[in-house]
C-alpha cells in the first residue's frame, strides 16, 4: 500500500515498514504497510511481542526501521524529529513518570518543553477524577498515573496521540474512565488516535478503526463497522468450502471458523474476527531471522 | 523557566544536596582553619622575616609564627588530599544521573516525546544542575585559596605546583571537566553505578595523563640550577671539583662501564652517584622557577573545561541517537 494523494494531510503511513532489534533475531515488523486516516480512533491490536510498542515508536523515531519507512504528516521522524514529536502525545506502555516530582512538577515540565501544553486542561482533567495536582507521583495508583500521563499527552493539544497498552495495568473502573477522558478529548478536538491493546474488547467501543498485528505482520486493517458486517462464524463442523480465514475454540470449545462474506452462521464480534486472523496467521509460517 | 529550573533541581535533588554538602563541608573546614590561625596571627613583622627570610631566620618570632602554622600543618595533608578528589566525586556525582537516571528509571520515553529537541532537553537538564554544583565548588575553592594563600607564606612565599587545581577556579574547572565525562558515560552505559565508579576513574586517568603532559611542559623551559632557590625540579647536573658544570649523560660517561652496568634497571643509578660523589663532583638539582611553573595553572584549568565541554557534546550525540526505554 502506498502513499497516496498529499502524505502531508495523512497523520501516519507505513510504507514496507521492516524493524528488528539486532541482526539474526527475528523480525519485530515485517513489511507493514498502512495509513491511519485523519480524525479516526485506529485499535492496534495483537498479542503481547506482535509489534505493536515497535510500530507505536518507529512513529516518535525511537525506532529506526531496517525497512520501509514511516511518514507522519508526510514526514521521517528520523529527519524531522522535533516537528514530529511536537505533533504527537504519547503514552508509553510502562508509564513512566517521575516518582519524586508532583503532577504540577510534570506540567511544569510538559509547558516548558512545549510552550502550547495547556496547563489549565492538564489541572482540569486530573481534578476531574479527584486527583490534587500537589501530590507526588509516587503515592499514585497505576491508574492514577496512567491519568496523568493522559493528561500530559491530551494537554499537549497535539493533532496525533499515540497510546501504547495504557489500559493494561488498569481496573475495569479506571479503563472506563481513561476511555471516557480519552474518547471526550479526541472526538471534541478532530485528532487521530492510534491506541494499542492486547485485549480487543477493552477497545471496540471506542475505535473506529481496527488494525490487527501478528509476529509483526499486519494481519488486518480495516473500519470496525465495515470488519462486523464482513465476517461471520460458522461451526466449523458445519463447513462446506468458502473463503475460510482461521479456526479458533469457542467459548464452549467447540471449534469455529470465521469467514469472509456470505450469509452462513452469524455475524462475527470484533474479538472473533481479530481471533480468526490470529488463529490464520499463528498456521502460517512464522518470519525467519 | 525558572520554575522548570526547579523541577530540574528538584528531580536531582538527592545527588545535589550529597555534592553541595561535600563541598560546602569542605569549604566549611577551610574557614573553620583560616578562623583558628585568625586568632593567633603573628605579628605582620614576622611574616615578613618568614617570608623574606625564611623560617630559620625568625628568631623571636618562632613561637608566635609556629602556633600560627601548627594550625595550617594539622589541616595539612587531609584537607590537600579532600579538595583533589572533591571535584572528581562532586562531578561525577550530579553529572552522572541526568542521563543514566533517566535511563535507568525508564523516563527517557516520555521526556523524549514531550521534548521535541533533546538536545535543548538536556540542555534544561545540565545547566541548573551545573550552576548549583559550580557555585558550591566555587565556594569550595574560594575557602581553600586562603588556605593556600597560608601554605604560600609558610613555605617561604612559593607556592607548591602539586596544588594546581585544588583550589580556586582551578578545582571548578576539575569538577566541570568530571561532569562531562559523568553526563557522557551515563549516556553511554545507562546505568548509574558504573558509570560513576568509571567517570571518577576517567577523571582521574585524565589527571594522570596531564600530570605528564605538566611534566614535558616544565622540561620545555629552560632550566637553571636552583641552588638554594625554591624551585621544581625539572632534572639534575653534576659539578666537577674545577667548577665545571657536566650533564648527567656526559658525568655518567666518566664512570667506569662495570659500575654504570649495575646501574641498568634501577630506578636511580645508585653505583654510579656514589663513584663521582667519591671522585669530588657534587649533584645538583636543576630546574624551573616558582613563578614559571605556576604558569601551568590555567593551562590546566582550560584542559578540563574543553574535557568537560567536549564530554556534553558526546553527551548530546548520544542522547540524540539513543533509543529511549
Amino acid at each position: 500500500m502506498g502513499i497516496g494523494g498529499d502524505a502531508a494531510a495523512i497523520p501516519l503511513a507505513f510504507e514496507h515498514l521492516g524493524h528488528r532489534y539486532r541482526r539474526n533475531r527475528p523480525w519485530a515488523l515485517r513489511e507493514v504497510s498502512l495509513e491511519i486516516p485523519e480524525g479516526s480512533i485506529t485499535a492496534l491490536v495483537g498479542a503481547n511481542g506482535a509489534g505493536k510498542s515497535t510500530l507505536i515508536r518507529s512513529c516518535l523515531g525511537f525506532e529506526r526501521p531496517n525497512e520501509g519507512r514511516v511518514l507522519v504528516y508526510g514526514l521521517d521522524p528520523r529527519r524531522d524529529r522535533a516537528a514530529v514529536v511536537s505533533s504527537i502525545g504519547y503514552v508509553p506502555q510502562a508509564t513512566a513518570l517521575y516518582r519524586g516530582l508532583t503532577i504540577d512538577d510534570h506540567f511544569a515540565m510538559a509547558k516548558t518543553a512545549r510552550p502550547a501544553f495547556d496547563t489549565g486542561f492538564a489541572r482540569a482533567h486530573v481534578e476531574r477524577i479527584g486527583l490534587a495536582t500537589s501530590r507526588r507521583v509516587g503515592e499514585l495508583s497505576g491508574g492514577e498515573q496512567a491519568q496523568v500521563a493522559l493528561a500530559l499527552a491530551l494537554a499537549g493539544r497535539s493533532p496525533l496521540l499515540l497510546l501504547d497498552e495504557p489500559l493494561a495495568s488498569l481496573d475495569p473502573l479506571a479503563r472506563r474512565d481513561f476511555l471516557t477522558a480519552l474518547l471526550a478529548d479526541v472526538r471534541g478536538r478532530g485528532a487521530t488516535a492510534v491506541l494499542s491493546s492486547h485485549i480487543v474488547t477493552d477497545v471496540e467501543q471506542a475505535c473506529d478503526r481496527l488494525v490487527v498485528l501478528a509476529d509483526g505482520q499486519l494481519v488486518l486493517s480495516d473500519a470496525v463497522a465495515t470488519a462486523r458486517e464482513r465476517y461471520r462464524i460458522v461451526a466449523a463442523e458445519a463447513l462446506d468450502g468458502g473463503a475460510v480465514i482461521g479456526r479458533f475454540a469457542g467459548p464452549d470449545g467447540s471449534m469455529l471458523a470465521l469467514v469472509d462474506g456470505g450469509t452462513v452462521g452469524r455475524q462475527a464480534t470484533l474479538e472473533e474476527v481479530v481471533l480468526g486472523h490470529l488463529a490464520a496467521r499463528r498456521s502460517a509460517p512464522r518470519l525467519a531471522a | 523557566m525558572i520554575r522548570a529550573a526547579w523541577v530540574t533541581l528538584k528531580l536531582h535533588r538527592i545527588e545535589l544536596i550529597v555534592a553541595a554538602t561535600l563541598a560546602l563541608v569542605t569549604a566549611a573546614w577551610a574557614v573553620w582553619v583560616e578562623v583558628r590561625m585568625a586568632g593567633v596571627t603573628p605579628p605582620a613583622a614576622c611574616m615578613d622575616i618568614l617570608i623574606t627570610r625564611g623560617y630559620e631566620a625568625l628568631g623571636d618570632c618562632t613561637g608566635p609564627v609556629r602556633a600560627w602554622g601548627t594550625i595550617l600543618v594539622e589541616a595539612g595533608d587531609n584537607f590537600r588530599i579532600t579538595t583533589e578528589f572533591l571535584p572528581f566525586v562532586a562531578g561525577a556525582l550530579v553529572g552522572v544521573p541526568i542521563i543514566a537516571g533517566e535511563i535507568e528509571s525508564r523516563t527517557t520515553g516520555m521526556a523524549w516525546s514531550l521534548n521535541p529537541s533533546r538536545t535543548r532537553w538536556l540542555v534544561r537538564q545540565l545547566v541548573p544542575v551545573a550552576l548549583v554544583a559550580g557555585l558550591t565548588l566555587l565556594a569550595t575553592g574560594v575557602a581553600a585559596e586562603a588556605i593556600e594563600h597560608d601554605n604560600e607564606a609558610w613555605s617561604g612565599g612559593y607556592r607548591d605546583v602539586i596544588n594546581i587545581g585544588h583550589y580556586g577556579t582551578g578545582l571548578v574547572a576539575r569538577g566541570f571537566g568530571v561532569f562531562g565525562i559523568g553526563l557522557g558515560i551515563g549516556a553511554l552505559v545507562g546505568r548509574q553505578l558504573p558509570a560513576f565508579l568509571l567517570s571518577v576513574a576517567l577523571g582521574l586517568g585524565f589527571l594522570t595523563g596531564l600530570t605528564g603532559v605538566r611534566d614535558a611542559w616544565f622540561a620545555s623551559h629552560e632550566a637553571h640550577v636552583l641552588g638554594a632557590e625554591y624551585g621544581v625540579p625539572t632534572g639534575w647536573v653534576w659539578q666537577a671539583p674545577d667548577g665545571a658544570v657536566l650533564t648527567d649523560k656526559a658525568a655518567t660517561a666518566l664512570v667506569p662501564p662495570e659500575l654504570v652496568a649495575q646501574d641498568e634497571g634501577q630506578m636511580q643509578p645508585v653505583h654510579a652517584a656514589t663513584w663521582l660523589e667519591e671522585h669530588g663532583y657534587t649533584q645538583l638539582s636543576v630546574g624551573i622557577s616558582v613563578d614559571v611553573a605556576m604558569g601551568w595553572a590555567p593551562y590546566e584549568a582550560i584542559a578540563y573545561v574543553l574535557l568537560g565541554a567536549s564530554s556534553i557534546g558526546v553527551a548530546v550525540w548520544l542522547v540524540n541517537r539513543r533509543r529511549p526505554a
